[in-house]
């Protein structure tokens, strides 16, 4: 919902991971996958809402809220294939800012 | 930190000291002996032929308390469809042998499988507490694309209920086991 008071904003957390895969997904390819895994582990009334901030086809970013990354980390956790390409998803670690999650799990 | 693994693997990933790999030969890392039963006749006699580092893998109750009992077995191996019963775990504890639970089985596994599968671990779990039986968390990975980090699934099991400081203690302690000539048993070594 837009337009609240910041007191009521969800707080958010970070998620930086990396896919070891056959070829190279798009961030299509990606969110879709993610989405199937956490309705079929938590279902529809369970579904956490994220975003992939940014994917260069091995690397990302998702955003959540704070209190469904344990949601999304599972979710990313038990994913072995996307679009029947194999995949090994890692997840890198959690951070409170994008910029801090950059440094700290992104920059080589 | 150390994974059971059942295939060979080119290279150490994510931080692991070491693999122990049960099921193929391997030379880089430790090898283990799996031993699969489907009755407890079968598992005595597997057991005869084999030494080193044994872990037995069964579907069946009775084979599973056997092994326990045994003193040659160090693991009991997870399974899809391992089944384990109170009195094992319980018998576990007081024999010290480590019972093995990875996250491969929740990966291959889905829909109803995969619930059940998460039912009988949260109940393995408290059974574990409540005895304080050794266990360990690993990936149990059959190929490359199901190794996952050990703070992954560490995270993953914490959510059914697992006590993830007491399965480090426990990962410790097998190091230490295999690795450490001056180790010998809890409490006793060679300074």
């Amino acid at each position: 919902m837009k337009g609240l008071p910041p007191s009521l904003r969800d707080r958010k957390r970070y998620i930086a991971f990396q896919l070891y895969s056959e070829r190279e997904l798009n961030e299509r390819e990606v969110i879709q996958a993610i989405t199937n895994k956490i309705i079929d582990l938590y279902g529809e009334f369970g579904y956490e809402m994220f975003k992939l901030i940014e994917f260069d086809g091995k690397r990302g970013i998702i955003s959540v809220k704070a209190e469904g990354k344990d949601k999304v980390k599972n979710a990313l956790t038990l994913i072995d294939r996307i679009s029947d390409v194999r995949v090994l998803p890692i997840v890198l670690g959690v951070s409170g800012t994008i910029k801090s999650c950059k440094k700290k799990y992104l920059e080589v | 930190m150390i994974d059971l693994i059942r295939f060979n693997p080119e290279k150490i990933y994510f931080n692991y000291s070491n693999y122990i790999v049960f099921g193929e030969e391997t030379d880089k890392f430790v090898n283990g002996c799996m031993i699969i039963a489907r009755d407890v006749n079968e598992l005595r006699r597997k057991l005869k032929e084999s030494d080193g580092i044994i872990g037995v893998a069964s579907e069946s109750i009775k084979v599973n308390r056997e092994a326990v009992m045994r003193k040659k077995v160090d693991f009991l191996l997870d399974l899809k469809r391992r089944r384990i019963d109170y009195s094992t775990v319980k018998l576990s504890a007081e024999k010290d042998v480590i019972i093995e639970i990875s996250l491969s089985k929740f990966i291959e596994s889905k829909g109803v499988e995969r619930a059940r599968l998460f039912d009988e671990t949260k109940t393995l779990f408290k059974i574990i507490k409540k005895f304080d039986a050794p266990f360990i968390l690993t990936s149990g990975a059959n190929n490359f694309y199901h190794l996952r980090p050990y703070r992954q699934i560490s995270d993953f099991f914490k959510m059914l209920g697992a006590d993830v400081k007491r399965a480090l203690y426990w990962m410790e302690r097998l190091g230490r086991r295999l690795f450490d000539d001056r180790y010998i048993m809890n409490g006793l070594e060679i300074i």
